[in-house]
């Protein structure tokens, strides 16, 4: 029976941190399901606290037998390790405190640290090529460019979106920002940029993260700024239905359901140049915007928006039809394909 | 393919020189835990580790043919019992022997000699026949120990004859105990001015951080962000040098006002617009908002338009059938009745624009389902007829979720455009629709915001009529506009021109009470979400501004 199965490597934080990975193997395994494969999900967890640590975890993996299994879908770091010789690779990401996220988390890196990325490098491109992966899928543009820039892999895009159902459009009231509350989701831009908003336009702001406490500092005096804390799927889809506008301006994200759902739910997104995907995703002044990383400059668009809020409704109808046609079927028979089913 | 292989290697090799760091990582883990670790894990005994102080000399015990006894004998706790197995049974102490001989010694219950004695004279060790210099006798003398009466003699005997090596065991002893004493005392002083030293450090430290806090609160005027506070902070610790800071501050902050007039200078076509100069910022704004006004009232003009076409063609068919032998006047009722739809696709623009979005308006009679449910209506023998269901999303959601129903409502396009959508819709005028109808024919009725474009007249005829049709404990739901929220009684309700005169909760519940209905509940919905409430508004007037913008009415016939 189970030479027919198809497994799915997923790679768990062993601090138990959960987030929009965990969303994506549901969605994943749900879609090969749903398209008539067998699917079984091996969960590797991942220990990042050291480097002994991750090298652990590269062991881990390499050495996982699942020759017993037709074929292997790898996800994220470093589960594309698995030997097996039916094996592609859906990227999420690579381990990004050694990419691109290397100079912000280590200001002053040093010869050890210098070693361990080159090391890295060289797992993840080896690892990443024929023979040992028949091919890589990633997420999105962002991560395209990455691999393409630090390991000199080609690769092909497969978009994925949200699994959350029921995205409706109600009335265009306030800006809602929901998320991980995390550094690099650059949450205090938009608190800084509501210093410059005129407008009485509300700043909700839903979910919880290791940066919580500085943000609701930063907001502190702001009475237009409200946080949320975690919210029910219900509520998400409700906040989302009745937001003017989504400013969702994080570092270089690999993805950004946040767009997505912005989208389905007909608002536009407000994004920086140097957000990554989501500025994939929003053409300025099309669906949305697509401005420099200033608070200032962020305001400014928040001010238009809240007087304007015919041209968000538009906005918004130009985001459903931009994410429209994304479905997870695709991403399902584009990845049996490739594993010759 | 060679190089494919080349590169498979290569990842063979890395992962295996990973893998031998982390083996060799995992050895001197091991090491470190002593070599006692094994039977602990499975005893569970891990404290005891502490008291087999054994555990790293037992390594050097020498497994030969023979033995004198002090070769045992110098070990202690875990570690003799593990010696004796190796050098006597010539094999690892078994987990179930091991505690009990473990727990023996501990409680001073078996002397070493004894546990000497049993293991070599047991079976097993009769068989291996270990020699053991000089175990024999003291195993019998011990032995005799424990004989009741004669063991106390045989303790007195060995006792009094071992008295001088006592005396000078303990001499010895004393005099090992010393010193060690002395060593731990050198210890403990070296590990007391360590201690200081660090103190005085951390003082030290402490100091420097709130010299820095003083500083970086400063700092927080020209600093909006985090980490470039992080970044002067670490060059004011290199440089410690105050004036530098505020120098490197203003710097920067010049440089980032530079930059973000570098970067609107850059940006001339819409930025421009947004930021630097306000009329021009306007004069987008009205484009932008001239634009989407255009594009409503295009959309609109083509409905009406279409509209028109098409009872004009009507018109055409009627007055070409009617050419010849009939007068003119026959044509006349069937002008006046076309006269009435002339606004019905202003009036569906009107809908759109200011009831709020078809999803919204779902989500919000999403209640009711509950209560169809519970009245047990909405088959095929009870189904519900929806009295004006204008854009359709209540028989949607009806239908949603598998409850029979149909719906009337006047407005032509909406009705042609439910059709097309698959939803069962006619257009009669309800007065003329229920009177067609057999008593007891519907489960459920339901009203949406029609009564409050009704006359007193026409709504009392609606009752009576809905309560003729209704089965017995058939459901009667009315929602209309609740004047009790003074906003919507002395403005919203007028913005729908159509709208004849808002009707206040208790006047409804009074009618249909009166008309014969039961069981009335009177719903509040709809009130002003908080967010969008003026703050430190309560009590009374809260209640009048942002209190429950609409309300239903819910009753049964008897």
């Amino acid at each position: 029976m189970s030479e027919e199965t198809i497994a799915v490597v997923a790679v768990s934080a062993a601090n138990g941190a959960k987030g929009g990975a965990e969303r994506f193997y549901e969605g994943l395994i749900d879609a090969l399901e749903r398209a008539g494969a067998k699917t079984e999900l091996i969960e590797v967890t991942s220990d990042e606290s050291s480097f002994e640590a991750i090298q652990e975890t590269y062991l881990r993996c390499y050495d996982l037998d699942l020759s017993h299994y037709y074929g292997v879908i790898s996800t994220k770091a470093p589960s594309y390790l698995v030997r097996h010789p039916n094996h592609v690779c859906y990227l999420l990401h690579t381990m990004r405190s050694f990419y691109d996220m290397f100079e912000t988390e280590f200001p002053a890196p040093g010869e050890v640290l210098d070693k361990q990325r080159d090391m890295i490098f060289a797992l993840d491109t080896a690892a990443l090529r024929r023979p040992h992966t028949k091919k890589v899928y990633v997420i999105g543009k962002e991560v395209q460019k990455r691999l393409a820039h630090y390991n000199g892999l080609d690769s092909e895009v497969l978009h994925l979106t949200t699994t959350l159902q029921g995205f409706y459009c109600g009335e265009f009231r306030y800006a809602f920002l929901p998320g991980r509350l995390h550094r690099w989701k650059r949450v205090d831009l938009i608190i800084e940029a509501m210093r410059d908003v005129k407008s009485p336009l509300p700043l909700l702001i839903s979910g919880v993260g290791e940066d919580e406490a500085y943000f609701r500092e930063l907001a502190r005096t702001d009475k237009r700024i409200i946080f949320l804390g975690r919210v029910s799927d219900a509520q998400l889809i409700q906040l989302y239905a009745n937001a003017l506008v989504v400013p969702f301006v994080p570092v270089r994200e690999d993805l950004g359901l946040v767009t997505l759902e912005a989208f389905l739910s007909r608002k536009p997104v407000l994004t920086c140049v140097d957000s990554g995907e989501p500025a994939h995703f929003v053409t300025d002044r099309s669906n949305g915007f697509v401005c420099p990383p200033e608070p200032g400059e962020i305001a400014a668009r928040l001010d238009f928006l809240y007087q304007n809020v015919d041209t968000a409704k538009r906005m918004g109808e130009c985001g459903y039809a931009a994410v429209e046609h994304i479905k997870w079927e695709t991403v399902a028979s584009t990845l049996l394909q490739s594993l010759g089913r | 393919m060679k190089t494919n292989n080349i590169l498979e290697i290569r990842l063979e090799e890395l992962m295996e020189k990973i893998r031998a760091e982390v083996n060799s990582r995992k050895a001197q883990q091991l090491e470190a835990l002593g070599a006692e670790k094994d039977l602990d894990e499975l005893a569970g005994f891990e404290s005891e580790r502490y008291d087999s102080s054994g555990g790293d000399t037992d390594a050097r015990f020498v497994v030969k043919q023979q033995y004198h006894i002090n070769d045992f004998l110098q070990y202690h706790g875990a570690a003799f019992i593990k010696n004796a197995y190796r050098g006597i049974l010539g094999r690892e102490a078994d987990l179930p022997a091991y505690i009990y001989y473990w727990g023996n010694l501990k409680a001073g219950k078996m002397s070493k000699i004894e546990i000497l004695g049993r293991l070599r004279f047991s079976a097993e060790g009769r068989a291996k026949r270990a020699h053991v210099h000089g175990l024999w006798l003291r195993f019998v003398v011990h032995l005799s120990f424990k004989i009741p009466i004669l063991g106390y003699f045989s303790r007195l005997a060995v006792g009094v004859a071992n008295l001088p090596t006592l005396i000078k065991n303990i001499e010895v002893n004393d005099s090992y105990v010393r010193s060690h004493l002395a060593g731990l005392q050198a210890q403990l002083s070296q590990i007391t001015k360590s201690m200081q030293t660090n103190i005085s450090e951390i003082k030290e430290i402490v100091a420097d951080l709130q010299m820095k806090n003083s500083t970086s609160a400063q700092l927080d005027f020209l600093a909006s962000n985090k980490w470039k506070i992080n970044e002067l902070e670490q060059s004011a610790a290199n440089k410690a040098d105050r004036i530098e800071l505020k120098k490197l501050a203003a710097v920067k902050a010049d440089r980032s006002e530079l930059e973000s007039f570098a970067s609107r200078k850059a940006d001339i076509s819409f930025v421009d617009h947004l930021n630097d100069s306000k009329a021009d910022r306007s004069e987008v704004q009205d484009l932008f908002s001239h634009l989407t006004d255009g594009m409503r009232q295009l959309h609109d003009f083509r409905r009406s338009l279409v509209d028109q076409e098409r009872r004009l063609r009507i018109l055409l068919e009627e007055v070409r059938k009617n050419v010849g032998g009939h007068t003119p006047e026959i044509l006349i009722p069937k002008l006046e009745a076309e006269r009435d739809h002339l606004l019905d696709a202003l009036y569906v623009s009107f809908e759109d624009r200011f009831r709020g979005t078809s999803a919204e308006i779902k989500e919000r009679q999403r209640i009711y389902i509950d209560y169809l449910q519970r009245s047990k209506v909405g088959s095929i023998d009870s189904p519900i007829v929806d009295i004006g269901c204008g854009r359709g999303e209540w028989l949607e959601l009806c239908k949603e979720n598998n409850l029979i129903v149909s719906g009337i409502d006047l407005n032509r396009s909406m009705v042609e455009e439910l059709q097309q959508m698959g939803l069962e819709v006619i257009e009669e005028d309800f007065v003329s629709y229920l009177r067609d109808k057999n008593p007891n024919t519907f489960g459920g009725i339901t009203v949406f915001h029609l009564i409050e474009h009704l006359t007193l007249e026409n709504l009392i005829i609606l009752l009576d009529e809905a309560l003729r049709v209704l089965k017995p404990n058939g459901i009667l739901i009315v929602e209309t506009p609740n004047p009790d929220n003074i906003i919507v009684g002395s403005r919203s309700f007028y913005i729908d021109p159509t709208h004849v005169k808002p009707i206040p909760s208790p006047t409804l519940q009074y009618l249909v009470e009166a008309r014969g209905y039961v069981n009335i509940e009177i719903l509040n919905l709809n009130p002003v979400p908080e967010y969008e409430r003026e703050e430190g508004i309560t009590g009374k007037l809260c209640e009048l501004l942002y209190g429950a913008r609409d309300y239903s009415l819910i009753g049964y016939k008897p």
